[in-house]
């Protein structure tokens, strides 16, 4: 097995030979202490390792340390099969990046929805009048449930004061704010 | 053909953690060098390396194999060491560090994990046992294994070189690494 590694640091071999050594190489410790030493050897030649302070070794204990602290990590992160987890990280980044992107666009349309809606609701004498609210009329549950909301009676004063905001009968208020604006953008 | 690095790539992408050892035992040495020359400090080598094998592996995923596997650990590798530095507030040095410029003008790494005076001597000793070794070999092994380990030469040139065959060629390589893995066994086990 050992002539077979040598082959295999050298690039010898078809790809399926080499898969089967690799697996050799894996499952046996040996074997795996041969690989590391035949690459410290070759290091030592071309002068990638010279001699200093340092404990020496044939690289086990590094491997070991690495194994140790993703196992560890794997384990604390409880991140599922070996498969995944060099990309899993990138993939969830990804999905809670789309995420976001998409809450946040839901979440301004929604608000902008409510917000018409509450100027719909909350038109001047549409609290305590008699008339029937329109989002009642609509009868969604969305309109029912704004509609036993309980409003400060000044924040009803303020809404009548700015009475440009609020529709008279349905929807004119904004729109109709809007129109003229776009007109005038317009005629220029 | 696929090479080793990309067969082991593929392996790990698949699942096989051990295949990203192999990995580290192959590359090891030169990254514990390259960083060995960016900080200073011999005790923060041996973190950063295993910091910077980590962020590799973690990263592995996203490796789409438009450079060679190496120079991916090599850029891991120098940001990692790099960012150590700006931690410490000091200036990285060799910002614009190249691969080809670091191993040519950098004296060679140490096995660095620890710098007592009894690792100092392990060390000194496991790179002398190993040059003793290999200046101890026949000549026809010695000069297979320096035409493939420092020439690069595949087997074809190297039988071409030595005017015998590749059989002859493949088995003196393994001879002559077998000879040294020999006498440095006894440093090691």
């Amino acid at each position: 097995m050992s002539e077979k590694i040598s082959e295999l640091i050298d690039g010898r071999g078809a790809p399926a030979q080499r898969q089967d050594v690799f697996d050799h190489i894996i499952a046996d410790p040996g074997a795996g202490r041969t690989w590391r030493r035949y690459h410290l050897i070759g290091c030592v030649l071309r002068g990638e390792v010279g001699p200093g302070p340092g404990r020496a070794g044939d690289g086990g204990d590094c491997c070991a340390r690495i194994e140790a602290r993703l196992e560890a990590e794997t384990m604390a992160a409880e991140v599922v099969p070996l498969s995944g987890a060099p990309a899993a990280p990138k993939l969830r980044r990804r999905a809670w990046t789309t995420a976001t992107k998409t809450g946040a666009a839901a979440t301004l349309a929604l608000a902008a929805s409510l917000a018409v809606l509450a100027v719909i609701v909350l038109r001047p004498g549409a609290d305590g009048g008699g008339a029937t609210p329109v989002a009642q009329r609509a009868g969604s549950a969305a309109a029912t449930h704004i509609q036993r909301v309980s409003f400060d009676p000044e924040f009803g004063e303020m809404l009548a004061q700015h009475g440009e905001f609020a529709a008279s009968p349905g929807l004119n208020g904004l729109i109709v704010h809007a129109k003229l604006v776009s007109n005038e953008a317009l005629d220029r | 053909m696929q090479d080793n690095d990309e067969i082991l790539v593929a392996r790990v992408k698949r699942g096989d953690k051990q295949a990203f050892n192999l990995l580290v035992a192959k590359y090891q040495y030169r990254i514990r060098g390259l960083i060995g020359r960016l900080v200073a400090d011999p005790g923060e080598v041996e973190d950063l390396v295993q910091e910077a094998f980590i962020k590799a592996y973690r990263a592995l995923g996203g490796f789409r194999g438009d450079s060679a596997f190496y120079t991916w650990l090599y850029r891991i590798a120098v940001n990692t060491a790099k960012h150590h530095l700006a931690g410490v507030a000091r200036r990285p040095p060799m910002q614009d560090i190249d691969a080809v410029d670091d191993a040519m003008r950098a004296p060679p790494p140490r096995l660095v994990e620890t710098n007592t005076p009894e690792a100092m001597l392990q060390n000194d000793q496991l790179v002398a046992t190993i040059r003793r070794a290999m200046a101890a070999l026949p000549d026809e092994l010695r000069q297979a294994l320096t035409l493939r380990e420092l020439e690069g030469l595949s087997y074809e040139d190297i039988a071409e070189a030595l005017d015998c065959p590749i059989g002859t060629v493949r088995s003196r390589i393994f001879r002559a690494r077998e000879a040294i893995q020999k006498a440095m066994t006894p440093l090691l086990d």
